[in-house]
């Protein structure tokens, strides 16, 4: 166990939409160490990037707003019963920086990619020169494998195709020496071939920068190889937790193994068919105080709708945790 | 480069055949017009040997495309004929008028444009506040209501009533600034009212729908201040498509103009045009409508050129 760089707790954040209230996420805690590799996963409409926004306070409000929680990272308080406290300007970017879904439409198209750089770098280096930070945005487009980083620094994003402009994001982190680098389904608008890059690229810069990572993906198959640690998340609320390791080869959760089911397996027989999970993730703004999985749920019990919603706890002792009410009891001993 | 080179080279060569198109369409409306300008003006109870004289004196017994083409090389030779009517030459006419009108709409192009960008931008970062709600009803009212009501009420308010302000007449700025000042300013006021109010409305939309867009949640989650990103970052995305509209506005304010130059008596073009279109005084109709268009269609060029420099897809990639 290393050193606790982020940690949050019973995170409450909702959407109060007319006539509907969309509880996005329901009390959710987790915490990311330093040096590490953390992913959440579930599906779209989970939760899982409204929690990620609402740790760097980026949701829009209205009509969204924290609730309730408590973020504290590095020892800098941030959240503190759902409401800020640091001045956020100081985190973002330089302590943690947020790598985006949308790489197409995530850098500014009117500005010159190395004018960008310049900004984000002063934003947090008051006595920089443009010069100097131009230098370090043109050493951090060639630390991500750009080519001619100095021709791209004066190239509009437009000029760029997706995957450079996902490098040109992570070259913000990169650049900007964040302790945290929280990558909100960094590759999902990206080709395959791609991808991976992206994620080799990640890890590259984890380890030069020894900084920590958040992934936030649908997608188990791709972080299975990176991560130390997954979060699965659904409906709002943390199911099941654990290291990689407990998560794939020992799921607990109905949900997990639901998912992990839904993942091709390039050594498996041929004729098997992917089994997917039947139905859709309930509307967030329809919960009511039951297990929020029930409805799809392959091995619920009879007794499971007469349940309250199962809360999260250890499995054994080995730090899996899980809520389900088919570990009821062997929790409880 | 190359391609915005190619890009402007396109806008001129437009600029240049619509001009050229406005001149046929000018020149045709005109002769297709009932009445007889020479029987207006010389009565009609006239000698048919005066008339015939003066008919054949102005061209008009030659074909049509003859008398166009007789028409256009007197404008390249500098010469737009005589009025029929004043009996002066249009050139002087226009020398004189144009001025007049150019220190209305200029002025109220400048004041709709700069006052437009300042309250859309407050109406958007206030969003549903008492300001941006009262400033939206004031911008929809001013939108709405006609020139010619609302230079009749003002008259009425500021000169008849108040007494603060002259409300008939013009006096240049080059003669007596002051006095510039206070004949132009209800005019001035007037014809700003619907550009004034379109540029604000459309900042307003523009910025609230610039400030989700994904990249300025890039630039917040990287720590750039607010100021920054609204005045920087999101204002020149912003002002951008707001070229446009400026563009479509200047054709707004020209015919604004119009009905303000009738309403506070000044002697510009646009009040030469309508006496000239009551007196079928057709040289001098299509001569005005010539030169305002040349006017609006050089605005154009000119916006569609700053568009290239403020846009950096259109000057890489010429607009495609």
């Amino acid at each position: 166990m290393g050193e606790r760089l982020l940690d949050c707790k019973n995170l409450k954040v909702s959407f109060f939409m007319t006539g509907s209230t969309v509880q996005a996420v329901r009390d959710v805690s987790f915490h990311v160490d330093r040096n590490e590799v953390v992913a959440v996963v579930g599906e779209s409409g989970c939760g899982k990037s409204v929690t990620q926004m609402s740790i760097m306070q980026l949701i829009q409000t209205p009509p969204g707003k924290i609730l309730s929680g408590d973020v504290t990272f590095d020892g800098i308080e941030l959240l503190r019963g759902g409401k800020p406290i640091a001045d956020m300007n100081q985190v973002r970017g330089n302590r943690i920086a947020m790598i985006f879904q949308e790489p197409m439409t995530s850098l500014n198209p009117v500005f010159k990619i190395g004018n960008q750089f310049v900004d984000v770098l002063r934003a947090h280096n008051k006595g920089m020169s443009k010069k100097e930070a131009w230098a370090l945005g043109a050493k951090a487009l060639d630390e991500v494998g750009i080519p001619d980083a100095e021709l791209r620094m004066r190239n509009y994003p437009f000029e760029l195709s997706g995957g450079m402009r996902q490098r040109v994001l992570i070259a913000f982190a990169v650049a900007c020496q964040a302790d945290l680098i929280i990558a909100d389904e960094p590759t999902t608008a990206l080709d395959v071939t791609v991808q991976a890059q992206v994620m080799e690229l990640l890890m590259d810069i984890k380890k030069k920068n020894n900084s920590s990572i958040v992934i936030v993906t649908h997608n188990l198959g791709l972080v299975s190889r990176y991560a130390d640690r997954i979060y699965v998340m659904y409906a709002g609320q943390i199911v099941e937790s654990g290291t990689s390791e407990q998560i794939l080869t020992d799921p607990k959760h109905p949900y997990t193994k639901g998912l992990l089911n839904a993942v091709p397996q390039i050594q498996a027989d041929k004729k098997s068919d992917l089994v997917p999970i039947e139905g859709a993730p309930p509307s967030l703004a329809k919960l009511d105080d039951r297990c929020a999985f029930l409805p799809r749920c392959a091995m619920k019990c009879d007794s499971c709708p007469s349940k309250a919603s199962p809360v999260l706890r250890e499995y054994g002792t080995d730090g899996h945790m899980v809520a389900c009410h088919l570990f009821d009891e062997e929790v409880a001993k | 480069m190359n391609s915005y080179v190619k890009y402007i080279g396109k806008r001129i060569l437009l600029s240049v055949l619509t001009i050229f198109a406005i001149s046929i369409f000018a020149f045709l409306i005109v002769h297709l017009m009932p009445g007889d300008p020479v029987r207006t003006m010389l009565g009609y109870e006239s000698d048919q040997a005066a008339v015939d004289a003066l008919r054949e004196e102005l061209n008009l017994n030659k074909p049509l495309p003859v008398q166009y083409f007789l028409w256009i090389k007197g404008i390249f030779q500098g010469n737009f004929g005589r009025s029929v009517m004043l009996g002066t030459d249009i050139s002087g006419l226009i020398k004189e008028k144009l001025p007049v009108s150019l220190w209305l709409t200029v002025p109220s192009i400048t004041i709709s444009v700069i006052l437009g960008i300042i309250i859309g931008i407050v109406c958007a970062t206030h969003r549903g506040s008492a300001i941006d709600q009262t400033l939206t009803v004031i911008m929809t009212t001013m939108n709405g209501i006609p020139i010619f009501w609302i230079g009749i009420l003002f008259i009425y308010l500021f000169g008849v009533k108040l007494r603060w302000l002259p409300f008939v007449g013009f006096v240049s700025p080059t003669e007596n600034f002051g006095e510039y000042v206070r004949h132009a300013l209800l005019p001035i006021i007037i014809c700003s009212f619907r550009p004034l109010s379109s540029i604000a409305r459309q900042v307003r939309t523009n910025m609230l729908d610039v400030i989700n867009q994904d990249y300025i949640r890039t630039a917040k989650a990287y720590g750039i201040s607010i100021r920054k990103i609204r005045y920087k970052y999101a204002l020149k995305n912003v002002l951008i498509p707001i070229i446009t509209l400026i563009a479509l506005q200047v054709r707004s304010i020209v015919g604004g103009s119009l009905l303000a130059e009738q309403v506070f008596s000044v002697p510009g073009v646009s009040r030469l045009i309508t006496q000239s279109v009551l007196n079928n005084d057709f040289l001098v109709i299509q001569a005005l409508v010539l030169v305002i268009s040349f006017f609006v269609v050089f605005a154009n060029l000119f916006l569609d050129i700053a568009y290239g420099i403020v846009d950096p897809r259109i000057r890489i990639n010429g607009g495609k």
